[in-house]
């Protein structure tokens, strides 16, 4: 028997049948994981923003306009959650950083020639701009087109570009700074 | 420059390898997920109504619900309403008047009376609008000393909306008449360490350009 299609579903759970969403939440619970754990650095966070998407995505399926997109419209609602997330984050450090050059004078260090280390990676991952992280994300690790993107963030394409290409800079700045170009 | 671009290409491709190692959900998410779902619809009904624009972030309603004495809450009021509450107020207030009157006649201290002309004006002022929104702000915080409430609607003057302690400990209330549309807005809240800026736990929140989180919340006709 065929799988029953995403706008099938969400019918069904608008008709008042909840258990249907679990069905969507099964297909769809591994399709964001990576990018939230990317996005917020750590596993459990990266749990809460999905699960929390995921229950938003419940509340609001009725505004799901197009049901056969219902994938990409909850990847935005992801997003979202991310950002939001990093956001609160940002705001608690600051309670606890004061000094930011104190900070930035010291690097995590780096070892030249572990770029295969994913923890090193995703250590300098998080040390980027919020919105340079999402892009090289999207784009790198995600393998988005910048068009696609651009439908996901609200982001125009030209300046999609220009995050990603500072974020390859920093990268390479807290990688391989042997190469860096800056 | 060719060799350039390859070699950041290179680069990019070394460090994206990695980071495109796979991640799976735990086996408990499903059921995590479902388990908040049931409670949603057993407490909101099943999800029927558009509330949500999924790439305008979200809104007050749009959070998992919070307690009830954690939730702000909004009435809606058309013209005719307003202006039989206006009246209604109005005479609360004579009848206050003349309460405060006979409290110093008999020597008792009228400060309470006072303090409630102000919220009557300005309900009575609001009503001239074509709907009037009376928004119950409320906030959590057990450290508080006081707590006011700044926004657009009062030019974000400090001293401008206190919120009162509500009867239980830690809750603070302010009800404040708002016209149709997104305000946005931030609690002032002293305790021992000081003054603090907080945003609405409950509510969407906006950074503005120096990285100050405040809270929105859109009022009457939903704004996509």
């Amino acid at each position: 028997m065929a799988p029953r299609s995403d706008a099938d579903l969400i019918a069904d759970v608008l008709g008042g049948n909840v258990d249907a969403y679990g069905v969507l939440v099964k297909r769809y619970q591994d399709a964001y994981v990576r990018f939230a754990v990317r996005m917020l650095g750590n596993r459990d966070d990266a749990d809460d923003a999905l699960q929390s998407a995921f229950v938003r995505g419940f509340r609001a399926l009725g505004s799901c306009k197009d049901p056969n997109r219902f994938s990409a419209w909850l990847y935005q609602i992801v997003i979202n959650e991310c950002r939001t997330l990093v956001a609160r984050r940002a705001r608690r450090d600051r309670r606890f950083v004061r000094d930011e050059d104190e900070l930035h004078a010291h690097p995590a260090p780096t070892v030249p020639g572990q770029l295969g280390d994913l923890e090193e990676i995703q250590r300098a991952l998080d040390r980027l701009d919020a919105e340079q992280r999402e892009a090289f994300v999207l784009k790198h690790v995600e393998e988005l087109s910048y068009e696609e993107m651009a439908a996901l963030t609200g982001a125009n394409v030209s300046a999609l570009k220009m995050r990603v290409k500072r974020a390859c800079d920093r990268l390479r700045q807290l990688l391989d700074p042997a190469r860096s170009y800056s | 420059m060719i060799d350039d671009i390859d070699d950041t290409n290179a680069f990019v491709e070394r460090i994206a390898k990695p980071l495109r190692t796979e991640e799976h959900a735990d086996s408990s998410f499903r059921n995590s997920v479902m388990s908040a779902v049931h409670n949603l619809a057993r407490t909101e009904g099943v999800a029927d109504s558009p509330r949500l624009s999924p790439s305008g972030g979200t809104r007050l309603a749009e959070r998992p619900t919070p307690a009830w004495w954690k939730r702000s809450y909004w009435i809606r009021v058309n013209a005719l309403t307003a202006l039989a509450m206006a009246a209604g107020v109005a005479a609360l207030a004579v009848g206050l008047f003349l309460y405060s009157g006979y409290s110093l006649a008999s020597g008792r201290r009228p400060q309470d009376v006072a303090v409630r002309r102000e919220p009557v004006r300005e309900t009575i002022r609001e009503t001239v609008h074509d709907t009037v929104h009376i928004v119950r702000f409320v906030l959590v915080d057990s450290a508080a000393r006081s707590v006011s409430l700044v926004g657009e609607f009062n030019q974000w003057q400090k001293g401008a909306t206190a919120l009162r302690a509500a009867g239980r400990p830690g809750v603070w209330t302010v009800d404040v008449p708002l016209t149709d549309g997104r305000h946005e807005y931030a609690f002032i809240v002293r305790d021992a360490s000081g003054e603090r800026w907080v945003a609405d736990p409950v509510a969407e929140t906006k950074l503005d350009d120096f990285g100050t989180e405040s809270s929105v919340i859109s009022v009457g006709t939903p704004t996509t």
